[in-house]
Parts: C-alpha cells; structure tokens; sequence
C-alpha cells in the first residue's frame, strides 16, 4: 500500500497554498505539523479530492487518484477540520446517512455503524441528537463517519482543535487504537497530539515541506541547539528578545529558560536534550503563543 | 578488489539459484484450466443499464427519505391550498396555481442544498457518490414531486371546476412556474438557499399579485412572447443543471 | 493492452474472454512461483488452477486495494502455506521425494547429471528454508519485485521483508558454500 505524491501544488490566484510536495506514505501514522496557514489542510483537501491540485500528482499504489475516482474515494476516509453535521439528526441517523452516501449495503451499513459507535463510545447516545453534542463527542462522531467504509487511508485534519485536555488524550488512544493496518495522515499543531504514535513527522511551512522523517531523525536536526540557561528576572526580557525562548521555570533565584539557539545563549548554558516541543519552537516560533494558548 | 570480489560472489549466488529452472505444463493443460476456470466466472448481468438505472433510482428513493419534514409539509399544503380555495372557495384557478404551484420547489432547495449550507459539503465531496449526482437526484425528488402535484391540481379543476385551455396553462402556470424556479435555483445556486428561498416567495407574491391586477394586460401578451419566455426559463434551467453537474455551485470547485 | 482492473470490471459483469486474456496474462508467473514452492510439476499445476479458482470466487467482493498482481500473489502465497500445512500434502511429499524423474532430454548425459545434481541442490535449499523466508527470496530473485511490493503481497512491513531475505539468504548462502567444498566428491559420486 503506497501513497504518493509529487511536486503537488495549489494557487489560490497569486497565492501559493502548496507548493512542489513530494513525499511517500507506506502503513502507518504521519503526522503533519505546521501552523495556520502553512498549507497542511490544503494537503489533506487535495488528498481527500475535495480540492483539486493546480499541478503535481497524488497516486495510490502507482494509479493516479483522479483515474481510480471513486474507487479511490472508497478506500479513503476524511475528517475535515471543520465538519457540519446535520444537527438534528440522531447520532445513528447521521452515521447511517453517511454509510449510504459511501455506498454501504444497508445491513453491513446497520452492523458497521453499531460497532462504531460502540469504538468511540457514543453507543449510549445513540439516538441522542448530533446537535446536543459536546466538542469531543462530535469529534468522536467524526472519526466514526470517516471510518465506516473501513478506509485504507485515513486523512484528519487538526482533529484535537477545540477540545480540552482529557478529551484529547482520549481522542489519541481512540486514534492510536485504530490505526493498524492503515496510512493515517493527521495534522495539527499541537505537538503531543503524534509525540509518540507518528511514524514519521511532516514538517510544513509557507506550503513548502520542509522535513519528512521519523521523530528521533527530526530531534537529530536541532540536536546542541537546545540550551538550559539560569537567568536572573531583570534579563528575561533580554533573553525572549534575542532568542527562541521555550519553557521558562521560575525558581528562586529568577527563572530558568529554555533556548533554541545555534550559539550558547550564555557562558553559563548548559545543553539540554531536544523535544518536540523545542523543534516546533525551532520552526515555528511565531505561532507558539498561539499554540501555548490551546495547550 | 573486494568490491570485484562480492560482485563475483553476487554473480554466482545468482547463478547457483537460476539453476532451478521451471517445468511448465504443456498449453493443453493450460487450456484444460481455463476450461475449468470459466465455471467460477460470475454470471451475466442482464443489462448494464438497467442495473445502473435502479441504482439512481434508489439514490433518489433513499434522499426522499432524508427530505425534511419542512418539504412534505409544504407540499400538502400547496395541494390543500390549491383545492380548497378553487374547489371550496370557487376562487380563479389560475390565480392561485400561478402563486401556488412553485412554493414546494423553493422551499425543496432548502434540502437539496442543505448539506452545502451547513457545511457538510467538504465531508461529502470525498464521499464515493459525486455530490453533484447527489444534488441532482435530490433536485429530480423536488422537481418531479411538484410536477406530479401541479399537474393532479390541474386534472381537478379541469374536472371540477372549469376546463383548462392549452393557452392559459401556459401563461399562468408554465411560464411563471419554470421562471420562478430558474430564478430561485440560480439564487440558490449563487448564495445560500436560506437566503433564496424568502427573497424568491418574495418575488412570486408581488408578481402573482400584479398579475392579477392588470390581468387584462396581461393575458394581452402574444402567444409567441409567451413560448419563447418559456423556451428561455427551460434553457436557464438546462444551463444551471449544467452548472450543477460541473460542480460549480461550491466553494470547492476551483 | 488492458489493464488489469478493466478486465476485472468485465469478469465481474460476466465476460468469460476478459477471463482468459486475465488467466492467460498471470499463469506462467503464477505458476513458477508454486513450483518453486513446491518442487513437485503435478501439485504445482493443482495448486495454480485452485488460486485462480479462489481468485474467481473472492472477485465480487474484492476492493481493489493494492494492484491486482499483488492480490493475486498474496494469494498464492496463503494456498501454499495452506497447503503445506494440510496431511495429503505431507504425505505425497513423502512419495514424491522417493521418486527420481527429473532427467530432461537432450544433453549427454554425464553433464545432465551434474546439471540436475545442481538444480535438486538449490531446490532443497530452498524447500528446507521456513516458508516466510523462501517466499521472500522467491519474489525477489526469481520474481524481481520490489522490497515494497513484496511486503504488500506478505502483508507486513519492509523492514520485515528485509530481515526475512536476510536471515534466507544467509541460510541459502551457508549451503552454497558447504556445496562447493564438496564439489570434487559430489562429482564422482554423480558419475558413478
């Protein structure tokens, strides 16, 4: 099973989405890291052939996608970044209206969606209307649609966007636990979301692809750029104005930061070993704020 | 030298295994398996066509379930309307088929348009069924459902209350009916239905009201007029569904 | 030449000649590789119609996936495991490696020998490796796929796929050189 893309790109008018991606998914978790507007939904748009690629392909074990056409669609399930559920339908209802949309038979329709909701645990409101839901539940209930056909291919799009803290985790266990047998691409910002089911990582940027590899490949890349620097309160706005400042602890003697720098920030720093939090503040230090926000 | 070395060595691995050649059964035995196999060839479908044919079928039997009960609803009362104020109230038949007969097909483009307007569109887009194909059996649903209800509506007054010139259906129902419902469609098409549907109703009370007061001048019209405003809607229409089909009624399509 | 899916979409609305052109298309390839699985021209031939026959009864609800070759292979390659497993096939085994009817006309005859002793060599070698692993070599060497292709058809990763070729290779290689130190007795001992 192979996914493929090359030199893929999308225009909006002058305004360059994606821009010459080129990459492989075999079986597996990839997730896709990259802040608003760096191109990930676009990506996931055009891999779930609801946008079309100005130029470049997308091929599925050697066949163009737009040539498999609905044969493609069937081995593919998608959970946009903002999905509008019809609200008054039931949990049930809605499920079963998708399976007919995909073309399920009606009984494996009946049998599917039951196993669903008993996997993302909305068995009990099952006839409970979609519009009464919380922001998990509706996740939940968006993960359910997009795997009703069983994909091979499973696309989501900042899935954990909007929910608190145990719903998220519960959201990645939920993920972690059906992923198998399949390619799963699943962007975000929030680095925890893939720290430790992703296969690889995606790094994007102004729709450019920047990095495609494993996370301890990813970490190698800013290894001795990572640096514990003890600092005292009246230097810390010095230090967050010249460098990429992380983490800051307060202690008692003023606070101890954490820097993303190619030179020792001070004489007195010591190295520290990389995260995925420090290489999301390596290249993307301007959303952070706003990623530190949904934390 | 060592590289010479492992490609000798690579070399004679090959060799040492191509040593095992194949025995392959004579073409008559091949044959003999193929004769076997074309038991297990699954049979004949009748007619490719038809098969097809059902499948929209239930599309669209299966979209009429899903319409709201906003549509059905508004669909019995455009027939309890139409007979209660000609049959009962002996009101102009035609008056009231003019304003009548498009209201169930502006509020159906509510549900044909309902997943685009709710934001469901992006889901269904990557859906096996192209939505297109899904927007037009839902338009098919809404459209003939009306048609079969204008015309009963008809064969009732034709029977009960006065017969019905080829003439008058045309200017009091077949133009105003296929010009309301292009316009409301290419509305539809171009913003939401939830902004359409009102502005359209809108429009078909002041014009039925026109009609009826200057009704001398208006029936006045030459018959050729008539045809070609007709000719005209029917094309509008032909060219939306067109539209429609390209997918050009979504944010998406570009 | 028509692609594999569209001969399958005719076979799947009843066309009996999309299924030869099919049949026809895959036999050979399909056949060497149980062949080299079994060592033995009768179960081979069996086993090859029996694939084909599964290939035919899971047609209708088959979801093109991966490519059909693939499929196709992955299940040849599920028949042979099948097979191997099952008590008839131990037990022709048996009679069968008492049998000696490998001698093909043609050459003189003291290099047919050699030339025979060389291939049962190979053969053995490769009946004696674990199933995972001679199916590995099999596709790569003898099939040319790639690692990719191989894992698809095995239904595991490639990383897998490569330690199988590995570990078989080192086995296979182990023989062939245990095989060469004895050339000179093997030689006589043929001859005699």
């Amino acid at each position: 099973m192979n996914l493929a893309v090359e030199q893929l790109t999308k225009r909006f008018g002058g305004h360059v989405a994606a821009n010459e991606i080129t990459g492989e998914f075999t079986k597996g978790v990839y997730g896709i890291l990259g802040a608003n507007g760096s191109g990930k939904t676009t990506l996931m748009r055009m891999l779930a052939t609801v946008a079309h690629p100005t130029s470049g392909t997308i091929s599925f074990n050697g066949v163009d996608i737009y040539e498999l056409g609905d044969r493609y669609r069937d081995v593919i399930g998608y959970l946009p970044q903002h999905i509008g559920l019809y609200k008054n339908f039931t949990a049930e209802k809605f499920l079963l209206y998708i399976a007919a949309l995909k073309g399920l038979d009606k009984r494996a329709a009946a049998v599917k969606v039951d196993e669903l909701l008993e996997l993302v645990g909305l068995a009990h409101v099952r006839k409970k209307k979609v519009g009464t839901f919380s922001g998990g539940m509706k996740q939940r209930i968006g993960i359910a649609q997009a795997l009703l056909n069983d994909p091979r291919i499973l696309i989501v799009d900042e899935p954990t966007s909007g929910l608190d803290p145990k719903e998220r985790i519960r959201f990645r266990n939920l993920l972690s636990s059906i992923s198998g047998e399949r390619i799963v691409l699943l962007s975000t910002h929030i680095v925890s979301d893939i720290e430790f089911i992703a296969k690889e990582i995606l790094i994007l940027k102004e729709g450019r692809l920047i990095h495609k590899r494993s996370p301890r490949d990813l970490l190698e890349t800013i290894s001795g750029k990572v640096w514990l620097v003890q600092a005292a309160e009246h230097d810390l706005h010095q230090y967050q104005s010249h460098y990429k400042v992380g983490n800051i602890v307060r202690n008692e003697k003023g606070a101890e930061l954490r820097i993303i720098s190619d030179i020792p920030p001070s004489p007195t720093a010591k190295k520290a070993v990389p995260n995925l939090e420090d290489l999301y503040l390596h290249y993307f230090e301007e959303d952070l704020d706003a990623a530190a926000a949904q934390v | 030298m060592s590289r010479q070395k492992n490609n000798h060595q690579e070399n004679e691995w090959i060799d040492w295994l191509s040593e095992y050649s194949i025995e392959y059964p004579d073409g008559e035995k091949i044959e003999d398996t193929i004769f076997a196999l074309h038991a297990y060839v699954p049979e004949r479908k009748k007619q490719r066509f038809l098969k097809k044919l059902p499948l929209i079928v239930q599309n669209a039997f299966h979209e009429s379930l899903n319409m709201s009960r906003t549509f059905w609803a508004a669909n019995l009362i455009h027939l309890m309307a139409g007979l209660l104020f000609v049959v009962y109230l002996g009101g102009d038949p035609f008056l009231s088929l003019f304003v009548l007969a498009p209201i169930p097909f502006i509020i159906g483009l509510l549900d044909v348009f309902r997943s685009r307007d709710e934001g469901m569109i992006e889901l269904e887009l990557s859906f096996r069924y192209s939505h297109s194909q899904v927007i037009l059996a839902r338009l098919g649903i809404v459209g003939a459902f009306n048609l079969a209800c204008n015309l009963l509506l008809w064969s009732v007054f034709h029977l009960f209350a006065e017969p019905v010139l080829l003439m008058e259906m045309l200017i009091y129902w077949a133009v105003p009916y296929t010009l309301m419902i292009a316009m409301c469609l290419f509305l539809s098409l171009a913003f939401k239905s939830i902004f359409a549907a009102p502005v359209s109703l809108a429009m078909l009370f002041i014009l039925g009201m026109a009609a009826s007061q200057f009704d001398i001048d208006y029936k006045a019209l030459p018959g050729p007029a008539w045809l070609a405003v007709f000719l005209a809607a029917l094309f509008a229409l032909y060219l939306e569904v067109n539209f429609i089909k390209r997918g050009r009624y979504h944010e998406f399509s570009r | 030449m028509i692609p594999d899916h569209e001969l399958l979409k005719e076979i799947k609305a009843g066309s009996h000649t999309a299924m030869e052109v099919l049949v026809k298309r895959y036999y050979k390839p399909i056949y060497a590789f149980i062949y080299r699985k079994t060592g033995n021209k009768e179960n081979a031939y069996d086993m090859t119609q029996d694939v084909f026959i599964k290939m035919l009864k899971h047609l209708p609800s088959y979801q093109e996936r991966g490519s059909f070759k693939s499929w196709l292979y992955t299940l040849a390659v599920n028949h042979c495991h099948d097979q191997f497993r099952s008590k008839a096939f131990q037990a022709s085994k048996m009679t069968e490696e008492l049998g000696e009817n490998r001698v093909s006309q043609g050459d003189s005859i003291p290099y047919i020998f050699e030339k025979n002793e060389k291939r049962k060599e190979v053969m053995g070698a490769i009946l004696s490796l674990p199933s995972y692993q001679s199916d590995a070599i099999i596709l790569k060497y003898y099939h040319d796929m790639k690692i990719r292709e191989i894992a698809e058809i095995m239904d595991t990763n490639e990383s897998t796929v490569k330690s199988r070729l590995r570990q078989g290779m080192e086995k296979l290689k182990a023989i062939l050189q245990r095989s060469e130190e004895h050339v000179p007795s093997k030689k006589q001992s043929s001859r005699k």
